[in-house]
């Protein structure tokens, strides 16, 4: 995973309220029991610093660094998706996550990498497990494409677009306002239901997800 | 000038040369030495050098050649520097990736893995620090009430707000895809 974030260089202007956030963060005992935190895109060392002050193992996982088959039918497609997704989750094998964070790619993914990142994150869950996402759903009125990432229970972080064409490439949405309504993601994606879901005129987009 | 045999030139070479002059060592070099007052030392392996084996130490040590086995610097620091190649698991007190390492990572203080640094392993450190840039594969595990450092996790610790009400937004637009 290739780590991609400057928070040294963050203007105050970038950093944004969440209202979900502070849902997220209630209910952890963060200091007796460890929590199992999967990072899921294209990591930056927000969530570490986030967290640092909890009891927490974070495992990355950079979809974007796994290569996925465009060729072939959906279902071909979805079952390499699985596959690969499945591979890059191997080091974690016997470990169950308390908590997803999802960057930028939940809802651009494509249907056959949604539903195998579904089916790979499976087994690595628990009826305890929550999740969380945000994302630039569409461009805003500015016309960026803003990634963003966790300051801290309350507030998220706003980073420029990325400039690494590796990664823009899949991070950026096409120039649709949307790409999944909430029905056809929850289609693709079960694993964790949707508990709240948030957009905002700027097009940022967050999802409290839950497992049970 | 008549000859005289006892003062021939060749003689000359024969009268004892004069006795070395004392070399006197400063005094501070007669004193016991006293290396808690000595600054810290560092050794490094250099580019070309390859080791193979664990290495143990209680110096500070900066890695710039390839090691595979295993590294406990216990209470000093550790540096893999931008051209170490390392294979092996690695304890130290301040760990800072500036090369390659393969291998699960200890650091009593703090990891950093800077910006030409790539780690794939499993960290454990209070506090860690990837820097823009790093290449990271494995997860990170941060206790920050380990080795006595209780303080930041009471002190610092962010409160979350009240609970609020949950959002539901219908303001998502349905997928043109």
């Amino acid at each position: 995973m290739l780590l991609r974030s400057k928070p040294s260089v963050l203007a105050a202007r970038d950093v944004h309220v969440s209202e979900l956030l502070p849902q997220l963060f209630l209910g952890y005992d963060q200091e007796t029991v460890p929590t199992n935190i999967l990072d899921v895109g294209a990591g930056g060392s927000h969530t570490l610093e986030a967290f640092a002050f909890y009891r927490s193992k974070v495992h990355f996982l950079d979809l974007f660094a796994t290569s996925l088959s465009t060729q072939g039918s959906s279902k071909r497609q979805e079952a390499y998706a699985h596959r690969a997704y499945s591979e890059a989750l191997q080091d974690c094998q016997g470990v169950r996550f308390d908590l997803c964070l999802f960057w930028e790619l939940l809802l651009v993914l494509s249907e056959p990498a949604l539903r195998g990142l579904n089916s790979a994150l499976q087994p690595f869950l628990t009826n305890q497990s929550k999740g969380y996402a945000a994302g630039q759903l569409f461009r805003g009125s500015e016309g960026k494409q803003w990634r963003y990432r966790i300051q801290d229970a309350q507030h998220l972080v706003r980073l420029p677009p990325v400039q690494e064409s590796a990664v823009s490439e899949v991070v950026e949405a096409p120039d649709q306002e949307a790409v999944w309504s909430q029905t056809q993601f929850v289609a693709r994606f079960d694993c964790l239901r949707i508990t709240a879901d948030q957009l905002q005129q700027d097009g940022r987009h967050e999802m409290l997800l839950s497992a049970s | 000038m008549a000859f005289n045999p006892e003062k021939s030139m060749f003689e000359k070479r024969k009268e004892p040369a004069p006795a070395p002059a004392e070399v006197k060592q400063p005094e501070a070099e007669k004193r016991p030495m006293k290396t808690d007052t000595l600054p810290r030392v560092t050794a490094t392996i250099g580019k070309s050098i390859c080791i193979e084996g664990n290495i143990t130490g209680a110096e500070n040590l900066i890695i710039n050649g390839q090691v595979n086995g295993s590294v406990d610097l216990a209470d000093h620091d550790l540096t893999v520097g931008e051209f170490g190649k390392v294979s092996a698991d690695l304890v130290g007190k301040l760990v800072r990736i500036d090369g390659e390492v393969t291998g699960d990572i200890e650091g009593t203080e703090v990891v950093i893995v800077s910006q030409s640094g790539q780690v794939r392993g499993n960290i454990v450190a209070p506090r860690v620090t990837l820097e823009d840039g790093a290449n990271f594969k494995g997860s990170i595990d941060m206790d920050p009430v380990r080795n006595g450092d209780a303080s930041k996790a009471n002190v610092a610790k962010p409160q979350p707000k009240q609970s609020r009400p949950e959002v539901e937004s219908s303001a998502k637009q349905p997928s043109v895809a």
